[in-house]
């Protein structure tokens, strides 16, 4: 179950990076209820270092999978989780305290990092 | 064993997540202005609306900006800047600043702009720059009485008189007006560009509006070559 749980976190995470970084890299539009999202990817927020957060987004999830299907790195899981979860309660709070708007999907990859944290916390095998 | 190693990398993770965002807002806040300064000689004085450009410009494009409109600000501060290298300084274009009331909340930084304006036209290009960076940077709330005389102080206009034009919403009448007009243009999202006359919805990437000026610039050239 919590396996399952893991899996559908990390690929739901995925898949909601990989339509952001078409969105914002490619067409240029996000298909938003509630318009927070055009107001957050227009913020200078929605960059790291100069490389916008859903290629990170797709870093991290990719990174999950790779070091969960190597025996050896699945043991750094809860590293790159925790750092994960973290890094989005900034993102979150940087859409509530500074922009004022809350970008829907942003929020649901915020929801799967955290439940992934959750899952790692509780989960035997990490 | 094994559990101590699990704590002991979660506690490592939000460390290093903690630097990362430390370091990422840090890089965010420590962002500079385009340092986007003005020829004085190319500021029109006496104009309704904030204009540069040379006198026999040769095109003239018109922006309805709104201030709390994310769009307008990367617009401002980042294109803005390249028009002028490439345009306005060569006396291709005559650029006019039309601030337009998208939302209540953007008449009063619209209004402290045009407040800016009626004390130092040449100014007002820096103070509107400010006022989108503060906005970009800090989002709604930066537009508030203290940020909008905090800029006017800093670029040495007068305050007390500054104070009075933005408590009396003095140029709310004008505003209202620019809205009534921009809306007869049909206007319905910001910015709206209007090149030469045509209007184009958005901010477009500076190569795109390149080219679109370079065809009005053709077209002004080549009138047969029109439509």
């Amino acid at each position: 179950m919590i396996k399952k749980a893991f899996w559908f976190f990390t690929l739901l995470g995925l898949a909601v990076s990989l339509y952001l970084t078409y969105a914002y890299v490619i067409a240029h539009r996000i298909a938003c209820i509630g318009g927070g999202c055009e107001i957050v990817a227009s913020s200078p927020y929605s960059r790291i270092f100069g490389i916008p957060q859903p290629i990170m987004g797709i870093v991290f999830y990719t990174s999950l999978i790779l070091f969960y299907i190597s025996r050896n790195l699945r043991k750094f899981i809860p590293l790159i989780v925790s750092i994960g979860a973290i890094y989005s309660v900034y993102l979150t709070w940087v859409e509530v305290s500074i922009l004022h708007a809350i970008c829907m999907w942003c929020m649901i990859s915020a929801i799967c990092t955290w439940a992934l944290f959750f899952i790692t916390l509780v989960y035997e095998d990490f | 064993m094994k559990k101590r190693q699990k704590k002991n990398l979660i506690l490592a993770g939000i460390v290093i997540g903690l630097i990362v965002i430390f370091l990422a807002y840090k890089s965010i806040n420590s962002t500079s202005s385009s340092g986007f300064k003005v020829d004085p000689s190319l500021v029109v004085q006496n104009e309704p609306d904030p204009t540069i450009g040379k006198p026999d410009a040769l095109i003239v494009i018109e922006e309805y900006s709104d201030f709390t409109c994310p769009h307008c600000a990367r617009f401002s501060l980042e294109t803005l800047p390249k028009l002028y290298r490439d345009y306005i300084k060569t006396g291709k274009v005559k650029f006019i600043f039309k601030p337009f009331l998208r939302t209540p909340q953007s008449l009063a930084p619209s209004n402290a702009a045009l407040c800016a304006y009626e004390q130092d036209p040449v100014k007002f290009w820096e103070y509107h720059e400010k006022l989108f960076e503060g906005f970009y940077k800090a989002g709604p709330p930066y537009y508030n009485k203290r940020n909008f005389i905090a800029i006017a102080h800093q670029l040495g206009l007068d305050v007390e008189k500054f104070k009075q034009c933005l408590e009396s919403q003095k140029y709310k009448k004008d505003l209202l007006e620019i809205q009534k007009e921009a809306l007869e243009r049909g206007v319905r999202a910001t910015p709206t560009l209007f090149i030469a006359g045509y209007p184009i919805e958005g901010a477009p990437p500076y190569q795109d509006l390149k080219q679109l000026i370079d065809k009005a610039l053709e077209n002004m050239k080549n009138p047969q070559g029109t439509q």
